[in-house]
């Protein structure tokens, strides 16, 4: 029986109790400590790297993501709006419409290009 | 905590980070196995952590919770092998003794129960006994560690040196 059970209390007491634990576990044995630092190096190098190539992976789809909407953006943008020019072109009159108008109403083709002519003029 | 800080880091806390492992586990391969696996995951928070005290009481919260983790899945392999008749991959029993000339010097019996009463206290009064006998924590540092009161883990200190006292009252020489 060791000191440390044989007390019943104080610091003492507490402390051999914890010495005789120590004892008890024994020193860490070589060949858990052997190689034990290295290993550990090794692995959170490993991890490291593997984070680094996701990470370069990541980037590299994003920024391709990215070069794709800048690309779809400067090709939308290029286009220039086409706006109408002033006046009516004839051309785009409706015809429908202009019979609805009772406009070209027994018109020969020669009378309703006049005619649109003149709308489109006036 | 640049590559050569941590690399003293490890170097300075390897052996007790061994110990307590052991101290849970019973196995020292296992321990070293824990050890290390714990190590690579704390790498990249202690990065962050410039103090090597606030960094090793950190780090030693990471290694209590991954211990408790094995020793968890260690309970569910031990349930699961009631099923399969396998031992589950189960180390329980510590190496020879006799492999260490150290340890033989010591009673071995006294030790075994020891040892065995300590595996047997409640979780908490364990984790507080260990934390003190073992790392030589304060309790201050100990509360930190395990995230409850100073106060708490005085308590529970108490109560563990009480329980190891009880089961190792047989043990008392006669008068």
């Amino acid at each position: 029986m060791t000191d440390g059970m044989k007390e019943k209390g104080g610091k003492s007491g507490v402390e051999a109790l914890e010495m005789d634990y120590l004892k008890a576990l024994g020193p860490v044995p070589p060949a858990a400590l052997n190689g034990f630092a290295s290993n550990v190096f090794e692995r959170t190098t490993r991890l490291e790297a593997s984070r680094l190539q996701k990470r370069t992976h990541l980037r590299l789809a994003l920024g391709g993501a990215a070069a794709a909407m800048g690309a779809a953006f400067y090709l939308q943008g290029g286009e220039k709006e086409v706006l109408p020019e002033e006046g009516l072109d004839f051309a785009e009159m409706d015809l429908e419409l202009l019979m609805e108008l009772e406009l070209c109403e027994e018109l020969e083709t020669v009378e309703l290009l006049d005619a649109l002519m003149e709308i489109d003029n006036g | 905590m640049n590559p050569s800080e941590f690399e003293s880091f490890v170097m300075a806390t390897q052996e007790k980070a061994l110990r307590l492992a052991y101290s849970y586990l019973g196995d020292w391969e296992e321990a070293r196995d824990a050890c290390q696996e714990a190590f690579v995951k704390a790498h990249s928070g202690l990065s962050g952590r410039r103090k090597e005290s606030s960094a090793s009481t950190w780090f030693y919260t990471i290694l209590a919770n991954h211990l408790k983790d094995r020793l968890r899945r260690r309970k569910f392999k031990r349930f699961f092998s009631l099923f399969t008749g396998s031992d589950g991959d189960v180390k329980a029993e510590p190496p020879d003794p006799s492999a260490n000339p150290e340890r033989e010097a010591i009673d071995r019996d006294i030790g075994e129960k020891l040892k065995s009463a300590v595996m047997a206290l409640p979780k908490r009064q364990g984790e507080v006994f260990r934390m003190k006998a073992v790392l030589g924590l304060t309790f201050s540092e100990i509360s930190s560690a395990l995230g409850i009161s100073e106060g708490a883990a005085k308590t529970h200190h108490q109560r563990a040196l009480e329980a190891l006292r009880t089961s190792l009252a047989h043990l008392k020489d006669p008068p």
